[in-house]
């Protein structure tokens, strides 16, 4: 039952991230929404991944989101609609409660006896799966000249907010 | 933009279509369609004029969208069949929305709108990467699933993408619009023949993608933006009439080779007895050779009252690197007839 409080907390965030008037409202809710996408995937057993996406999703690039959005957001930013955020939630939740009603009552999804799941599965990704990682990691190498070319802007010298 | 980044942007972009076409799991395929949409955005952008970027981003925005609807999908797939494989979609749920998301990514009806936009907003070589290679990677997943399972979604979304193509390049100035409303079109006529015989859609496709960028090359050397710069523009006296034989050949005039891509798929549907869509390819093929021909007349049948110098060119630009690629191009628009023995292996 608590997992479906976990569950809806996740639903809590993300809803806060779309319906926010201001960017920093938004991050907060990346940032709810990847604790408790963690708690989830830790109940699951799965704590390798939990631990890789607080490290590297909240610790790296949530810090430098929240960074850039304070580089780059209004200066007096509007106060937040948070009341109706909330209520967004609720509606979100009760239409997923009443349609998903028989899925609820059924316990027997999860299997919380093995927490080495996920540390047997990442083995294959070194192993069988190194081209996967070869590929994965030029990609991510594309991505980053992409990023660097595109805001490359009027400024020579270096990447400021001009 | 600096040669060796313009070098390794393009190198992945041919990797990601690559990436796309040999995989066998759908992961890499969703990889291969993101690597290729990312690595052309500085290719797009790279001018920094508002109209370059804002259709850079709609386009960024309309692939990134479909492209995570089609992983949704191959989850979706694998939650339900328990494989990765491509040839392995056993549920209507996920083939939908898998077929959606490539519906999407092709620019048909009923979601094209974002197609004319884009085009129009960029110049003419980027154009071609994005009306002409760009659809490769997708084109070959909807017909490598329509091997798998024939639905009729595809007639439905062919036939309006005809049908729109035709009415909705009719009023337009700009060729890259007009442009994009005949890709469209065509890609309707092509992904109809992938509900019956999935292989003759590959070579459909190869042959409207010779086509097309044959024309859009000529374009491009022209710098034929609007139609008012048709009957001004600086070309060869031989490059205008291949230009108006190539368009011809587009809209499907017999003699010419882009005849193969509107016969072919009508002996399809009549051999398989389907004889009910037929009339809806053929008014919208008939819509889109009116603006065809109003290119054509714009182009070398009309003499607008000019200067007469500028009547005959001596000294054109046209020593380019895409001139030999055009005359490659050309002559499958004129002999292309003769290929139409090979579908009949198919048949």
């Amino acid at each position: 039952m608590v997992f479906y409080l976990f569950m809806l907390l996740l639903l809590l965030g993300s809803t806060l991230v779309f319906y926010s008037l201001s960017p920093y409202y938004a991050a907060l809710g990346l940032m709810i929404s990847s604790l408790f996408g963690c708690v989830v995937l830790t109940s699951l057993g799965l704590t390798f991944l939990a631990l890789l996406l607080l490290l590297i999703y909240m610790g790296g690039m949530l810090v430098v989101f929240v960074y850039s959005s304070a580089l780059s957001a209004d200066r007096y930013p509007m106060v937040s609609n948070l009341g109706e955020v909330v209520l967004l939630f609720l509606l979100l939740s009760f239409w997923v409660l009443f349609i998903f009603e028989d899925f609820l009552e059924s316990s027997t999804l999860f299997n919380l006896l093995s927490p080495l799941n996920d540390l047997s599965s990442l083995s294959v990704l070194y192993d069988y799966g190194g081209a996967y990682l070869l590929v994965g990691g030029l990609a991510l190498l594309v991505v980053l000249i992409v990023a660097l070319v595109v805001s490359y802007g009027s400024s020579l010298l270096a990447l400021r907010a001009s | 933009m600096n040669r060796l980044v313009n070098a390794f942007l393009l190198t992945s972009l041919i990797a990601g279509t690559s990436l796309v076409i040999f995989s066998n799991h759908w992961f890499p395929i969703w990889l291969g369609l993101e690597l290729s949409t990312l690595s052309i955005i500085p290719l797009l952008s790279y001018t920094s004029q508002s109209r370059s970027v804002e259709a850079t981003l709609k386009y960024f925005l309309v692939q990134a969208f479909s492209a995570a609807l089609l992983l949704n999908g191959a989850v979706l797939n694998l939650w339900i069949s328990n494989s990765w494989d491509v040839n392995s979609i056993t549920s209507p749920i996920s083939y939908f929305i898998i077929t959606a998301a490539l519906i999407i990514k092709l620019g048909l009806a009923p979601c094209h709108f974002w197609f004319p936009d884009v085009l129009s907003g960029l110049p003419f070589l980027s154009t071609i990467i994005i009306a002409c290679w760009q659809k490769i990677a997708p084109m070959f997943l909807l017909l490598s699933l329509s091997n798998l399972v024939s639905s009729e979604i595809i007639i439905v979304c062919s036939i309006l993408s005809v049908l729109v193509g035709g009415w909705g390049g009719l009023n337009q100035i700009s060729v890259r619009k007009i442009l994009a409303y005949s890709s469209i079109g065509h890609l309707g006529w092509i992904t109809c023949v992938a509900f019956f015989i999935p292989e003759v859609s590959y070579l459909l496709f190869l042959f409207y993608i010779l086509n097309n960028t044959a024309i859009l090359l000529i374009c491009h050397n022209g710098s034929l933006y609007y139609l008012s710069s048709l009957s001004k523009s600086n070309v060869v006296p031989i490059t205008a009439i291949l230009f108006s034989i190539a368009l011809l050949s587009l809209g499907g005039l017999p003699p010419l080779g882009g005849f193969i891509n509107k016969v072919i798929p009508l002996i399809v549907f009549s051999l398989n007895g389907n004889n009910f869509i037929i009339p809806f390819f053929l008014i919208g093929s008939l819509i889109s050779l009116f603006f065809y021909i109003r290119i054509v007349f714009n182009t070398s049948l009309t003499l607008f009252p000019q200067h007469s110098l500028n009547i005959v060119s001596f000294r054109t630009g046209n020593s380019s690197l895409s001139q030999p690629i055009i005359s490659t191009l050309i002559p499958i628009t004129i002999w292309g007839l003769l290929l139409l023995p090979i579908f009949f292996l198919f048949i």
